[in-house]
């Protein structure tokens, strides 16, 4: 009865904290979950050690709450300014519209929907069917990266070209954003490499090598548009219903589960490029679908990849979190997988039931603060948490890595090219010749 | 119409051309009037800035990363803050490395490194295993090695090193002090240890079993028995000398098995011959198991037989002889009727051989043991004097001896095995499978001559005609009771009229 | 079909050739990775290449601020007359009209073969999922008509949006009978979509590599090419041996059609995942293709599918009332 109790704090705890911080724009999980992870680590070298039953729980809401109203400050902090940005991007189509409120909590219906996917469908069929896929699937990881690597190049439509007579003008036109496209990748891929083989960053905080460089490439362009973008968020109004029915539900589900699932099973594959190959796979045109689709999508892979770790008889770890609790503590039974999913439908719940008011509060503070300067302060934030964690080589690293993840913002091409920072040298490495490369490159 | 304004674009600025007045987007040139729009300085700024930033910053971050050093640290230093960290460590192989092969191939390695403070174990995964083992850089216990790699921290003081790759690694090969053989007890379980001594026997195993090799040991304080497996036995360098007497040096590692102590062999390379000259003395390949050898047939051979001494001849059908500085051995192929058989022999059996030395066609009587090698059956001779040539006429040069004819009625069956000439008329041509038989009749007595396809063809084969006399020169077989000879080569016929 | 499509179709191509899996096992991606390049490359050829330096005779820019039906009918109709005076074939370029990063103004294009003329009407604001924008439909639209000079047989469909990226292209190529055909796309699955090409790609990849890169490259384009055959357009299957000409296609479904699409993809998944296992050694676990497909597809699509048709039976019953379509497939409902 305490443990339950105790497990059920914990949730709720961890649920509300990691729910208010998602508010936060820029603000990774993995770095909170980060920040957590060391706490318990000095604690556990202080004999101070806190029980499974509190840290698991503790985490597993934490991922579960960002997961869910983490789609606050992606769709209400920040408004697209389309002379800089050749894409907009489905939350922010509602922003625009006044209708940020609706684009959220469609999201976090997708949320919703995901932790019912989760702990209702996949619960239940893990432990059954998952260690079947991975006997199978094991020695194919290396493939099946380099199958995604492939699509995700050739793939990438072409943005201009589409006027002026035919020739060579036209075609360069074309590629000029395709072009971009390869080089965000293949400067990523170079920086993966650097930060595996030799990284600058400090052996005592190396779990948290990739870190400065996965915030330059995301977080910090997201910022630094923000605060020069030249739109203002029109007025906001928030309504009372949603305008989507059980079928938007169902085959949101079916998208969103399906790329959801493959970030989360596959090692590297993130929860973007699981929702470009879903998506593509679907041909889903309903943008409510789109919309609510990512919400599934993002909770699924997040807290799914999470999860894996803790499936009977699997034994894999995905995702960042998953890694840092595997340096906490091992699962082993089923007692371990019945309290984690027990954790994330409670945290799922929780984190629901707040969206509302936070997506309210949080609208009510863009009407009253401009959102450039929330943009700003989360810049701070974002620059004081890496130098605190990683030191100046970390800020450096970010720099390079925003350099970087502006090029796809600024030219025209996909942002999930700067994936290209884990796919290729992991790819390289799977495959058995990344040390080569590595030797080529003069890094080992 | 279109709305003036579409939504969202209301307080939004430089996106539509100041010329035309139609949209541009992120545009800097209007693709409907050709205009050059102006950015926002901040824009233009902020693209300059991202180029720089990415292409210079980069090169710098990869300049500073190759001109940093791979931190050395201590075992007892890592945490688990360190996870994927790239360091190097530095200490003495504890234990003998562990492989892990699948259909032949190496696919990981784990060696444990002690450095003083603490023990780590670093892991190389295939190709970085197999490199290592292709090269023969696999440590050995109380090898100092330096290795770097990344590392891997997880719960319950988890932690390994992957190596990433091979040319991170540095053996400095380190002679283990030999242990007396009598100094061997269970105290020593799980070290690994160097001993030297006399083979006093070797047993390999039986062929599809799962069985080791057995090799007994002796030294002046007593003796044990060493145990490995094909996969050990392969790495053995200098095969030809493992035979009782030998002297041999083995790295082994102490374990129980069933309750009794086992000596197993390490891998790498861990069996060495230190005394070599005395090694030259004795012959190839293995030990000669006790009993004397059973004559065979070569059509009797089976698998079964392994280990098994047995005197058997045919023709020498073909000769391979391994490339210069190989270690592989000489092939004959002998062939007795339907049924051929290979015979290997090393260097210095080959050395020896001055008068028995096989050439193709001839007789040759060998004394060997059965052996089945990559499912080939073999019979390994480990001396000279067990090769005899019985019929030193090769089969390329005319086989017929005039002089030697002898009386069809006076070939009895104590002949059998060895070359006979006789001479007589040829009876009508008999059809067999893969040949043709005629009977030859003298005053004595007549017998079957035997051509088969595959030896006999030429001209004389081709004009022999029943009534016709003809000299041949063959060997003497039983076929189902019935002595016949058979013919090595056309040559070994003469047509006379 | 989507690209993603007829991506996967080649690697499940790639998978049923045992070498391929061999050599994956062994660290190799090659053969894998060529099934899936090979396997989207006639697209890409079209898309992004072949497109941008076909030649056009005449490109309809619609004015965004000032849109104008009746010169677009004008200029297709000229365009018509101009290739039945000439005996050439006349390309019309139609571009899109973009009035922001996520905002397209529609228009409609109809050739009416009973009438003779080709009419034109401006739409609604669409985004790039093409859902209309609220309040963007004009509501009464202009028509802009023209007549023909002659008869137009169209090989594709009747009407022809035109909205989001880059506009379509007809090929108005004249005929014996006095008509012009109408071609859509006719740069489209030409040269690019045939079995010749494919083989040509095949002897490369040999050359380069080795004959069983050379049947997987083979195989994945010819599964992309007979994929296509299922479609409205069909392709020239054996250029340059055929000149000119697509086949007809089969008209089983439109490229962008969700359940053909998943479909494909998910039997193409496991296709993979039945020729990765039945090559594997030593399996941990065991099981037949059938129950592969029993838990692997039957059950799921069926509880899937199960739901869809529960969660929209009331939506099925309103539609069954009215068939509310007009002319140019809008719906008459507001």
């Amino acid at each position: 009865m305490m443990t339950a109790l105790l497990v059920l704090v914990s949730t709720v705890v961890g649920t509300v904290l990691s729910s208010v911080l998602a508010c936060l724009p820029g603000l990774h999980v993995y770095n909170v979950m980060g920040a957590m992870a060391m706490v318990f680590f000095a604690l556990a070298e202080r004999g101070i050690s806190l029980p499974p039953e509190m840290v698991l729980p503790f985490m597993a809401g934490m991922i579960v709450g960002w997961s869910m109203l983490n789609t606050i400050p992606s769709v209400l902090l920040g408004a697209p300014d389309e002379s800089a940005m050749f894409t907009v991007l489905p939350g922010q189509k509602y922003l625009m519209l006044g209708r940020g409120y609706e684009g959220a909590m469609i999201t976090a219906v997708g949320g919703l929907a995901g932790v019912y996917f989760l702990v209702l469908v996949v619960g239940p069929l893990a432990p059954r069917f998952l260690p079947v896929a991975q006997s199978v699937l094991r020695d194919h990881m290396h493939w099946i990266l380099w199958v995604i690597i492939t699509y995700i190049l050739m793939s990438e439509w072409p943005k201009g070209g589409n006027r002026g007579p035919a020739g060579w003008a036209k075609f360069f036109d074309a590629w000029k954003t395709l072009g971009a496209g390869l080089l965000t990748f293949f400067l990523a891929g170079l920086m993966g490499f650097i930060l595996l083989y030799r990284s600058p960053i400090s052996t005592g905080v190396a779990f948290q090598n990739i870190m400065p460089a996965f915030v330059g490439l995301f977080a910090v362009p997201w910022c630094l548009l923000n605060m020069i973008s030249g739109t203002e968020v029109p007025k906001q109004t928030v309504s009372d219903s949603l305008d989507i029915d059980g079928d938007i539900i169902l085959r949101s589900v079916g998208a969103g589960g399906l790329g959801g699932g493959i970030a989360a099973y596959f090692p590297v594959v993130t929860g973007g490029i699981g929702g470009l190959l879903a998506g593509h796979a679907t041909a889903q045109r309903d943008e409510r679908i789109f919309v609510m689709s990512q919400g599934v999508s993002k909770l699924v892979y997040y807290v799914g990849a999470f999860m894996l770790l803790f499936v009977p008889g699997l034994g894999i770890t995905r995702g960042g979190g998953a890694w840092m609790i595997k340096g906490l503590y091992t699962p082993r039974t089923y007692g371990d997988y019945y309290m984690i999913l027990a954790s994330i439908a409670i945290a799922g719940a929780v984190s629901f039931l707040m969206m509302s008011p936070l997506s309210k509060l949080t609208i009510r503070l863009i009407e009253r603060y401009n959102y450039r300067h929330v943009s700003t302060a989360a810049l701070i934030v974002i620059l004081a948490m890496v130098y605190v964690v990683t030191g100046w080589i970390g800020l450096f690293i970010m720099a390079v890595g925003s350099g970087i993840g502006l090029i796809p913002v600024l030219f025209g091409s996909r942002r999930l090219n700067c994936l290209g920072i884990l796919l290729l040298p992991i790819a390289c490495n799977m495959s058995g010749f990344g040390h080569r490369i590595a030797e080529w490159l003069h890094l080992i | 119409m279109p709305p003036t304004i579409m939504p969202g674009h209301e307080t939004q600025a430089d996106i539509h051309c100041s010329h035309c007045g139609r949209f541009v987007g992120a545009l800097t040139r209007c693709p409907h009037c050709g205009a050059r729009m102006s950015k926002r300085m901040s824009l233009r700024a902020i693209r300059v800035f991202a180029m720089a930033l990415a292409t210079i910053g980069l090169g710098l971050l990869y300049l500073m990363s190759t001109h940093r050093q791979i931190p050395s640290i201590k075992i007892d230093e890592i945490k688990p803050t360190m996870n994927f960290a790239y360091v190097r460590v530095a200490g003495t192989i504890q234990g003998e490395t562990r492989l892990f092969k699948q259909g032949g191939k190496v696919r990981s390695l784990t060696f444990y490194v002690d450095d003083g403070s603490g023990e780590i174990p670093v892991t190389a995964y295939r190709a970085q295993a197999e490199e290592l083992a292709a090269e023969g850089r696999i440590p050995r216990a109380g090898d100092r090695v330096e290795a770097a790699g990344s590392l891997s921290v997880s719960a319950d003081d988890n932690i390994l090193m992957r190596l990433q790759a091979p040319d991170q690694l540095t053996i400095i090969r380190t002679d283990l002090p030999i242990t007396r053989l009598a100094e061997i007890d269970e105290s020593l379980l799980g070290e690994s240890l160097a001993v030297e001594g006399r083979i006093l026997k070797i047993q390999p195993p039986l062929p599809d079993s799962k069985l080791p090799w057995t090799l007994d040991l002796e030294d002046e304080s007593g003796s044990r028995t060493l145990t490995f497996w094909d996969d050990a036995y392969a790495e053995i360098a200098d095969k030809v000398l493992l035979a009782p007497g030998a002297i041999v040096r083995a790295r082994v590692s102490v374990s129980s098995y069933r309750g009794k102590l086992q000596l197993k062999l390490g891998p790498g390379a861990a069996l060495e011959f230190p005394q070599a000259p005395a090694a030259q003395f004795l012959a190839a390949g293995l030990g000669v198991p006790a009993g004397r050898p059973r004559k065979v047939e070569v059509k009797d051979l089976r698998p079964e037989m392994a280990g098994q001494q047995v005197r058997l001849s045919g023709r020498v059908l073909s000769i391979k002889a391994p490339a210069a500085d190989s270690k592989e051995p000489y092939e004959v192929v002998l062939q007795e009727g339907d049924a051929s058989v290979q015979v290997v022999y090393w260097d210095k059996v080959a050395a020896r051989l001055t008068q028995s030395k096989p050439m193709i066609g001839v007789l040759m009587q060998v004394e060997g043991m059965v052996s089945v090698f990559k499912d080939v059956l073999q019979i390994k001779v480990n001396r000279a004097d067990k090769i005899v040539l019985l019929d030193v006429m090769p089969v390329s040069e005319p086989v017929v001896r005039q002089s030697q004819v002898m009386e069809i009625g006076s070939i009895g069956r104590d002949r059998i095995g060895s070359v006979c000439t006789v001479r007589g008329k040829l009876g009508e041509p008999q059809s067999i499978r893969s040949g043709v038989q005629y009977s030859l009749t003298d005053d004595t007595g007549s017998i079957v001559v035997l051509l088969w396809d595959k030896k006999v063809q030429g001209s004389n084969r081709n004009a022999l005609k029943a009534g016709m006399t003809i000299v041949a020169t063959g060997e003497l077989v039983d076929y189902k009771g019935v002595l016949e000879l058979t013919l090595p080569s056309d040559q070994a016929l003469q047509l006379e009229e | 079909m989507k690209g993603f499509s007829h991506f996967i179709s080649g690697v499940a191509a790639a998978s049923f050739c045992p070498w391929a899996v061999q050599a994956a096992t062994e660290g190799n991606p090659l053969y894998f990775i060529l099934g899936g390049a090979f396997g989207i490359l006639p697209d890409t050829l079209d898309f992004k290449f072949y497109r941008f330096f076909y030649r056009h005779d005449l490109y309809i820019q619609p004015d965004s601020l000032q849109p104008d039906p009746q010169a677009i009918a004008d200029a297709l109709a000229g365009a018509v007359a101009q290739a039945q005076e000439t005996g050439k074939t006349v390309r019309v370029k139609l571009n899109t009209i973009r009035l922001g990063a996520d905002y397209w103004q529609q228009y409609v294009i109809k050739f009416d073969s009973d009438r003779q003329e080709v009419r034109v009407k401006f739409g609604p604001v669409v985004n790039t999922g093409q859902a209309p924008v609220p309040n963007s439909q004009p509501e009464e639209p202009a028509i802009g008509r023209s007549k023909l000079a002659c008869p137009v047989v169209q090989t594709y469909e009747a009407t022809t949006r035109v909205d989001i990226f880059d506009g379509p292209t007809f090929g108005l190529e004249p005929d014996q009978k006095g008509q012009v055909l109408l071609h859509f796309l006719p740069w489209h699955r030409n040269w690019s979509h045939s079995f010749v090409v494919g083989a040509f790609f095949a002897l490369v990849g040999w050359l380069i590599w080795s004959w069983q890169a050379a049947v997987v490259i083979c195989a994945a384009y010819a599964v992309h090419v007979l994929e296509d055959q299922l479609g409205h357009m069909g392709s020239n299957l054996f250029f340059p041996i055929t000149r000119k000409g697509r086949s007809p296609g089969l008209h089983w479904m439109h490229s962008g059609d969700g359940i053909p699409n998943f479909g494909t993809v998910w039997t193409s998944c496991l296709l993979i995942f039945w020729n990765i296992y039945r090559n594997m050694p030593n399996p941990l676990y065991h099981f037949t293709f059938l129950k592969l497909i029993l838990y692997g597809a039957f059950i799921p699509l069926t509880a899937f599918g199960l739901a869809h048709y529960l969660l929209t039976r009331r939506q099925r019953a309103e539609k069954q009332e009215i068939d509310n379509a007009d002319e140019w497939g809008d719906s008459m409902a507001n």
